[in-house]
């Protein structure tokens, strides 16, 4: 029974004698311990009177010496039972808690260049050497004459090591191959002789593995794992390993095999490493734990437990799928021997849920682009990049769910918006122009519009936050699950940077030829730049850039001829929302790198004469009209030819193997970002009644005005209506409702529809049946109406003006400003105030080729309602110029 | 443990530690040829990993020549990612000096009695940063240091000249021939790894021609670079696959007979620069017939000494990071 087992039952038998519970529970540990021990204490009394001893003393000495065995036989099956798992979680804390935090402690086992060097080039001699076969030797042949009867007998293992440490390396043939070379080397053999007197059990299989260990370790001491401190960590923590597992008591009888398996681990840690890497370049060799997995596959295999086939299957489906995935992409990602601070990161990521989330998308994401036979385009954000910036939407999922139809529905939400910092003094990074919306919408599709409180529309400097709600009229929404989208619209940029290495051509083919390098990337690892595959970074914006994978990361640079390559950029949408137009695409190129006129798709650029940053040259989108640049749901690519003209290549050049330069890439658009929430509208039980307008959703001052009542039943009698508007007389209708909803329509004899403003109340009773209720509204402001739109001709020829007119009403007499907006020529937008009618004159001098001209015009009045957009089209024809 | 055996122990240990040759001699000029290190550079720790933009920053580099050859005119070139960094300006030693581009030239001198660990000297290069972007908290870049130099390697052993490779002779010979296999390097990163010795029969009967195959092998992680043209190499001027993996015999002497690469020819050398196989180089040196060593002279022991010249190239960098302002405020 355990110790715990026996402190139980003492526990209980404390209790049931009557002590309390604090007693018993003093109590309880020693008297189990008493119990435990008991049986030991009358063997350890025999054991003293066998002896000799008096009784007195036997008895005195039986109790310690039983608790002191007991004790040691639980350390003893403690050590059996779990020193396994204990080394596991030793060497977990190395390799993923020393060296990912401290990169002083990595260690990423040996380069065997030289070994491999020395093997291939047939200098047996040197191999013998590097790895001290002559010590390993002479200790065998020392052992075989010893151990021949399993015994060795004192006398002999003296004799025999004066014997070989002398005689033996004076013999010219042997003292080259089996002489001792130094005093490590002495020692070695005086301790073996030391082992061989004084061993209590000396089996020849035991002595094999213990002098093939004391080998090991010398051969890792002479390459010098001590020489850093990863190594030492390493190096003790298999001499630990030793100390534990082949000289503890608990596990002498297994210290043969454990021996070999320490040797297994030395191989997995110190010489695995680099013989994967040589072996399967592609795989991220540097960030595998082979420490870890080599303890973990001994304990497994010495002391099974669910903890170690857990962690097992853990790690090799964790590595499988990182080799998965790895494939050939990850091809220019790894460094060799000296894994950087990135590649260690990656030992966090099997906790991460997000990091398998990443990889399962990357695996399908690449395989979707290879198969179609498109680019691969990658980027990432830039880790240092400030977060933040841009607008965002939050707090609407604090609202409540649950609504009723005759109250008035408020969703809260906080808009927070950062803008770029200035570039410096005097400039003023242009201001975030924010435009806010909100509708309700039923299988995705748009019900009602809500209006945004406090205002729609914000301007961002720099930074800050408001608190904004979303609101719907009482009635405003039936009945019914709404999801409410809020919206929000506004302009913004994304800047992001590629960093390349320029090299002379004449350098990467040289080093080729001479088979210095095998590819073009070798080249940065030769001048120990460890980028070897830098990215777009991006700063946080909902737009991202991507370069595609056929800018290669070196680039070489003829003497001879112009060097070109194509500039593949992707915008993407990685938001929830929709680039609703992108304005404007910039590339800054070093200076002496041009693009190739006419050579971008879609979207034309051409260098720009605006002031350049200093030491850039920039290009910029022209025509900005392109469709595809707007309503953008997921991405649009962008495609140029740079070149660089052998004469420019010295001024790109600096002195060295490679210059590194960046290109800087710069996104102008309008970005439309949505943020939902789903809503119930109940209805309010009993009898009810509501103003609303008799023709449309909004009861505005072109509305006509009616009462509509609701009860739960059928109604079956008469309603009284009284409309009280303003302080004007009230008026009342009476109808007969047969069912459970019924209208009282308003019209005024003179059909006059009430003003903008008008207080408006509505009782309706039911007098025989007690019912009564009430209910208010505020007469809206109607928006503008444009009646028509047209064009002063419907074709006109190039260079001929041609005039867009509008006619335009405001039922509330507000002033109105129409916006004229135009497709199909690069003409600017426009507004003009309009009394009754306006137009705009358009210039048609700009078209390139015959077009459609056309021209959208909508009305806003003062209180920034808008009326719908008409259209009106005419052609322009541009006639072929004659030679 | 009984007496007896106790008694065995004692007299085993009083017997091993009282034997013993005497220790070699030390400090003799073995020591200075030993190793495979020339030029070693690194940055010393009071080189800050983190700058503010538009600041300024030192970058100390230690230079130690500890190979047992001295470094004359060698050169430093640095590369910097000219879009964030420049470097201003350098503090330098005497023996140094700046050319175009904030280049370095510098000698230093490698291991000898007087210097025994080899001349070590300290450059800072003062290394301005530029602004980053506002949308960056920091950025990242490497600054990178290529230094190339002219260097030598010199083996210096006893080799036995066997003129009666036959065994015709009466008189018994005083010496073994063998080759030289080495270990641990001559104190340059191109270490001579082997020397085989043949004797090779002389179109007179009575003499023989000594032949010997020099081996050199790269035992560093540097590029071994024409000795001739190094200075374009390191700036990247016009470069051939001829300016890689040249390592010239500049001479080779033993007893009266002498190969020099001025043209003093006892010896034909060929190929001269050595040639490159499975990334071991190799020439191989033969006393001329008119040289022949007759046969009457008997088996002698000589020194031999083997000189190699070559340039090497060894790049050193650190990443710093560039703070923006706005972290710090």
């Amino acid at each position: 029974m355990s110790l715990l087992s026996k402190t139980k039952e003492a526990y209980g038998s404390h209790r049931n004698n009557g002590k309390g519970r604090f007693h018993s529970a003093i109590r309880a540990p020693f008297t189990g311990l008493k119990g435990a021990v008991k049986g030991r204490v009358k063997q350890e009394y025999q054991k003293g009177i066998d002896a000799g001893r008096r009784p007195i003393f036997a008895g005195a000495t039986a109790v310690p010496a039983a608790t002191k065995n007991y004790l040691v036989e639980k350390k003893d099956n403690l050590a059996r039972d779990h020193a396994a798992l204990g080394f596991v979680f030793f060497a977990l804390l190395i390799n993923f808690l020393f060296e990912r935090y401290f990169p002083i402690t990595r260690f990423n086992g040996f380069s065997l260049e030289f070994f491999k060097n020395t093997i291939f080039g047939g200098n047996w001699a040197g191999i013998y050497n590097i790895f001290h076969f002559n010590i390993y030797f002479l200790v065998i042949v020392f052992a075989i004459f010893n151990l021949r009867d399993r015994k060795p007998h004192t006398l002999r293992v003296w004799l025999s090591l004066i014997l070989v440490t002398y005689l033996l390396s004076s013999i010219p043939i042997l003292n080259t191959y089996m002489g001792m070379r130094n005093i490590i080397e002495f020692f070695m053999l005086f301790f073996t002789a030391i082992y061989l007197t004084f061993a209590k059990e000396v089996t020849w299989d035991d002595f094999m593995a213990t002098i093939t260990l004391f080998w090991v370790f010398y051969n890792l001491w002479a390459f010098g794992v001590t020489a850093t401190l990863g190594g030492i960590i390493h190096f003790i923590f298999v001499v630990l390993f030793y100390l534990t597992f082949c000289m503890g008591k608990a596990f002498w009888e297994d210290r043969t095999q454990i021996k070999w398996w320490l040797l297994i681990i030395i191989l997995f840690d110190f010489v695995l490493p680099e013989f994967f890497d040589v072996m399967y370049p592609n795989l991220p060799i540097a960030t595998l734990p082979f420490l870890t997995f080599g303890v973990l596959l001994f304990a497994q295999v010495y002391q099974p437990s669910s903890i170690t086939m857990f962690l097992i299957i853990l790690f090799v489906a964790f590595y499988f799928f990182q080799a998965t995935v790895a494939g050939g992409s990850f091809r220019d990602f790894i460094n060799q021997r000296q894994a950087d601070d990135a590649k260690f990161e990656d030992r966090k990521n099997p906790f991460s849920p997000a990091y398998w989330k990443d990889m399962m998308m990357k695996m399908m994401n690449q395989s979707l682009y290879y198969g179609s036979g498109q680019d691969y385009y990658a980027s990432q954000v830039d880790e240092n990049a400030k977060k933040r910036l841009g607008v965002y939407i939050d707090g609407l999922g604090k609202n409540p769910k649950e609504y009723y139809d005759n109250e008035e529905i408020v969703i809260d939400a906080t808009l927070t918006a950062q803008n770029f910092v200035s570039e410096g003094e005097g400039e003023i990074a242009e201001p975030i122009n924010i435009k806010l919306g909100c509708s309700a919408y039923q299988s995705n599709k748009e019900k009602e519009k809500g209006k945004i409180y406090p205002k729609k529309e914000f301007t961002i400097e720099s930074y800050d936050v408001e608190n904004i709600q979303c609101v719907f009229e009482p009635w405003q929404l039936e009945k019914g699950s709404y999801e409410i989208r809020l919206n929000a619209e506004f302009n913004f940029k994304t800047q992001a940077y590629l960093k390349r290495y320029f090299v002379a051509k004449e350098t990467i083919d040289s080093l080729r030829r001479k088979q210095l390098i095998k590819k073009d990337t070798d080249i940065l690892k030769l001048n120990d730049i460890t980028d070897i595959n830098p990215l777009v970074k991006n700063s946080v914006a909902p737009v991202q850039l991507k370069a595609s994978d056929k800018i290669p990361v070196v680039i070489k640079l003829s003497s001879q001829v112009t060097t070109s390559h194509l500039f593949g950029l992707q915008l993407e949408n990685s938001w929830k929302g929709k680039i609703e137009k992108i304005e404007n695409i910039q590339f800054f190129l070093p200076e002496h790198i041009e693009i190739e006129k006419g050579r971008c798709t879609p979207f034309h650029m051409e260098k720009s004469l605006a002031p350049e940053a200093e030491g850039y040259s920039l290009f910029q989108m022209v025509y900005m009209n392109n469709p595809r640049l707007k309503n953008i749901e997921r991405s649009v690519e962008q495609r140029c030819w740079i070149l660089i003209k052998p004469e420019n290549r010295d001024n790109i050049l600096q002195p060295g193997d490679v210059t590194t330069r960046y290109f800087r890439m710069i996104a102008d658009y309008t970005y439309g970002l949505e943020e939902k929430l789903k809503i119930n509208v109940r209805e309010e039980k009993g009898f009810s009644v509501r103003i609303a307008s008799t023709d449309s959703k909004v009861l505005d001052s072109s509305s006509y005005v009616s009462c509509i009542v609701k009860n739960d039943e059928d109604i079956g009698d008469t309603v009284i209506c009284t409309l009280f508007a303003d302080s004007n007389e009230p008026e009342s209708i009476s109808t007969f409702c047969s069912d459970d909803t019924c209208k009282c329509d308003f019209f005024r004899p003179t059909d006059r529809k009430y003003p903008r403003g008008t207080s408006l109340r509505c009782d309706a009773k039911v007098e025989k049946k007690e019912y009564f209720s009430s209910a208010y509204a505020e007469v809206k402001n109607s928006p503008p109406e444009i009646k028509n739109i047209r064009m002063s001709q419907d074709s006109v020829r190039k260079g001929e003006n041609i005039i867009c007119s509008v006619d335009a009403s405001d039922v509330d007499n507000d002033n109105i400003i129409v916006q004229f907006d135009f497709e199909g020529l690069n003409i600017a937008s426009t507004q003009k105030e309009c009394m009754g009618s306006c137009s705009v004159e358009i210039p048609t001098s700009n078209a390139i080729e015959t077009t459609t001209l056309k021209c959208t015009a909508m009305a806003i009045d003062g209180k920034g309602d808008k009326s719908k957009e008409l259209t009106a089209k005419a052609k322009v024809t541009v006639e072929a110029q004659n030679e | 443990m009984n007496k007896k055996n106790l008694a065995i122990i004692l007299i085993s240990i009083i017997v091993l530690t009282g034997c013993g040759s005497s220790p070699k001699d030390t400090l003799d000029d073995i020591e200075f040829h030993k190793g495979t290190k020339g030029l070693v550079v690194e940055f010393t720790k009071n080189t800050l990993d983190e700058v503010v933009e538009e600041g300024r920053i030192y970058a100390t580099l230690e230079l130690k020549n500890i190979g047992a050859s001295d470094i004359k005119e060698g050169i430093l070139v640095p590369s910097v990612e000219q879009d964030y960094v420049e470097i201003d300006s350098w503090k330098i030693p005497d023996n140094f000096r700046t050319a175009r581009d904030n280049v370095l030239l510098f000698n230093l001198k490698g291991k000898s009695l007087s210097l025994q660990k080899g001349e070590k000297q300290i450059v800072s290069a003062i290394i301005n940063t530029k602004k980053i972007e506002d949308t960056r908290n920091k950025i990242e870049s490497t600054l990178v240091f290529n230094m190339c130099y002219p260097y030598s390697t010199i083996l210096s052993e006893t080799i036995c000249i066997d003129t009666d490779p036959e065994g015709l002779s009466v008189a018994k010979k005083t010496c073994e021939s063998k080759d030289i296999t080495t270990m641990g390097g001559q104190g340059a990163p191109i270490s001579i790894t082997k020397v085989e010795q043949k004797v090779i029969p002389s179109i007179s009967s009575d003499a023989v021609r000594i032949q010997f195959t020099i081996y050199a092998e790269n035992k560093e992680d540097g590029i071994i670079i024409d000795d001739n043209r190094y200075q374009q190499v390191c700036l990247g001027e016009g470069i051939t696959k001829d300016d890689y993996d040249v390592i010239r015999l500049k001479s080779i002497r033993f007893s009266d007979y002498e190969y020099d690469i001025s043209g003093y020819e006892d010896i034909e050398c060929s190929p001269n620069p050595l040639k490159e196989t499975k990334n071991k180089y190799y020439t191989i040196c033969t006393l001329k017939e008119e040289n022949s060593i007759p046969k009457s002279k008997f088996t002698f022991e000589t020194p031999l000494i083997v000189e190699l010249l070559y340039g090497y190239k060894i790049t050193e960098s650190k990443k710093i990071e560039i703070l923006n302002n706005d972290i710090l405020t």
